[in-house]
């Protein structure tokens, strides 16, 4: 009865819910200087819906992979450091949808309309146990191929009312681009390990070490001269940074440039 | 690479560039965004309001290969937003003498190098700013895809809405106008590393042949550094004598 009288609330406040504000927080975020009063301009206004918590985060990177990297907003901290615990982001499909038709959707909607996996489940589930009964994520394509979302929560069921959804995606469409402009972009990833780039000739060289061949016999498999071999030897060892040729095709097969056998 | 203005007044000295726009907008909108209503089996992309109301701003390489366009419309005349939106708009539109509806925005196209892409996002939008301050707009309304509002904030538009974000079939959008600050102008001149004037407007009444040979000239003397100027000038004079 008490959720009823709660979906009721947020649906009517939707319905009065004028512009004129939304319009003044999307005029204030695109000149804001301070990220702060941007979070207590969109928690006040929030608020009024009864949302109590959102979080502006990455959803994925430029390659399609699930960071769920948090950038700002007002969260809840119990149930942000069980997912993040409980490293949930790769299992949070919901983060995944919206790459087609960028819309925002609630949990029920969502449950309603896809066929939710086991994992999603659980988030969903767990949640609740934090007391966040039903949520909405809005998706925010980023120029770089990467996509932001804005998931706000709250503690009881939330109406699918077209226009407060208008009204949550429109603030969130600027919330993003006052933290964008304020400098709340996701971590740089660790570079990826570099690799020895062996050419061709060297790794060859090597597989015929590794089977046991001198380096006579290998020039004679690869049609070149012994020294020839001596030198792409030399150079794979120098870049590989080992000493002995038998330490560079232990290394070289450990970085996967030949294999074992 | 200009900007060039093309309207109703001189649209004879450029008509295969105008087709080319309707090209490269079915290109564009159908085939990279997927906008199946604009679909069409001539693979041009032309509307209602593709009328002599219509100014275009469209961007035209060196060898005339168009590598992107806007639409510019007065708000005074049928516009998408008054005559097909309205209900996207909460309250009246702003409309008068100083505001153009600004639609359909190509710029680029995914198949061209990513420095003329860039180099054109920067071109129109700074062509916009000098339109603007040609025919006194002091703002711009029109319908942005919620995607593509992000960039526009970024090349220095403050983007003011005037509508909740509507389905509209291709996506998600809303109406917006835009005031004109002629101090971001110069901000995008300075990101661009551009010094001169990117908008080019032809007068009316050359015949076709004589309209290209005169762009090809005028292109010329826009690229000369100041310093040149009179030295082309004695030239011309030259030439003039001569003929």
């Amino acid at each position: 009865m008490n959720q009823q009288a709660d979906v009721s609330a947020t649906t009517m406040l939707a319905e009065a819910m004028v512009s004129g504000p939304l319009f003044q927080f999307a005029e204030m975020a695109q000149v804001a200087t301070d990220m702060d009063a941007v979070d207590k301009e969109l928690t006040g206004i929030l608020t009024s819906f009864g949302i109590d918590h959102f979080v502006l985060y990455q959803a994925t990177d430029k390659g399609g992979k699930p960071t769920g990297a948090r950038l700002c907003g007002k969260r809840h901290d119990d149930w942000r450091k069980h997912y993040v615990d409980s490293d949930m982001a790769p299992r949070d499909d919901l983060m995944k949808s919206g790459r087609h038709m960028p819309v925002p959707t609630t949990w029920s909607r969502f449950k309603a309309e896809t066929k939710v996996r086991k994992g999603q489940k659980r988030i969903f589930d767990e949640a609740s146990e934090f007391g966040l009964k039903d949520g909405i994520y809005i998706p925010l394509p980023q120029t770089d191929g990467s996509m932001y979302g804005v998931s706000m929560m709250l503690p009881h069921k939330l109406d699918n009312e077209p226009r407060m959804l208008s009204a949550l995606h429109l603030l969130a469409i600027y919330y993003s681009v006052a933290a964008n402009k304020l400098g709340r972009s996701p971590p740089e990833p660790p570079p990826a390990p570099e690799l020895p780039v062996l050419t061709r000739r060297q790794c060859e060289c090597l597989m015929w070490i590794r089977e046991g061949l001198p380096p006579a016999a290998v020039g004679d498999k690869l049609g070149i001269a012994e020294n020839t071999v001596n030198e792409h030897l030399e150079q794979a060892r120098r870049r590989l940074g080992v000493v002995t040729t038998s330490q560079a095709v232990i290394e070289a097969i450990h970085r996967g440039l030949i294999k074992l056998g | 690479m200009h900007v060039h203005v093309v309207n109703a007044s001189n649209r004879r000295q450029y008509l295969d560039e105008i087709e080319q726009m309707h090209r490269h907008r079915h290109r564009v909108f159908v085939g990279q965004m997927g906008w199946k209503a604009l679909d069409s089996p001539d693979g041009l992309d032309i509307d209602e309001f593709d009328t002599p109301n219509a100014t275009y701003l469209i961007c035209i390489d060196a060898d005339s290969i168009v590598r992107g366009s806007c639409r510019m419309i007065p708000s005074w005349r049928p516009h998408m937003l008054r005559n097909l939106f309205a209900d996207y708009v909460e309250g009246d539109a702003p409309s008068g003498p100083s505001v153009w509806e600004w639609t359909r925005h190509a710029p680029g196209d995914r198949a061209f190098e990513k420095e003329i892409n860039h180099q054109v996002r920067f071109l129109l939008n700074i062509a916009a700013h000098e339109f603007a301050a040609s025919r006194g707009i002091e703002t711009f309304i029109g319908i942005a895809d919620c995607q593509i509002v992000p960039r526009m904030i970024d090349l220095g538009w403050k983007v003011e809405p005037i509508g909740m974000p509507v389905n509209y079939g291709e996506g998600v959008g809303y109406a917006f106008k835009m005031n004109v600050d002629t101090a971001n102008n110069d901000k995008l001149r300075a990101r661009l590393g551009r010094t001169g004037t990117a908008l080019m407007e032809m007068p009316r009444g050359l015949v076709a042949e004589e309209g290209a040979m005169a762009r090809r000239t005028i292109e010329l003397a826009m690229s000369l550094p100041p310093a040149s100027l009179n030295k082309a000038e004695e030239a011309l004079r030259g030439l003039v004598k001569a003929a």
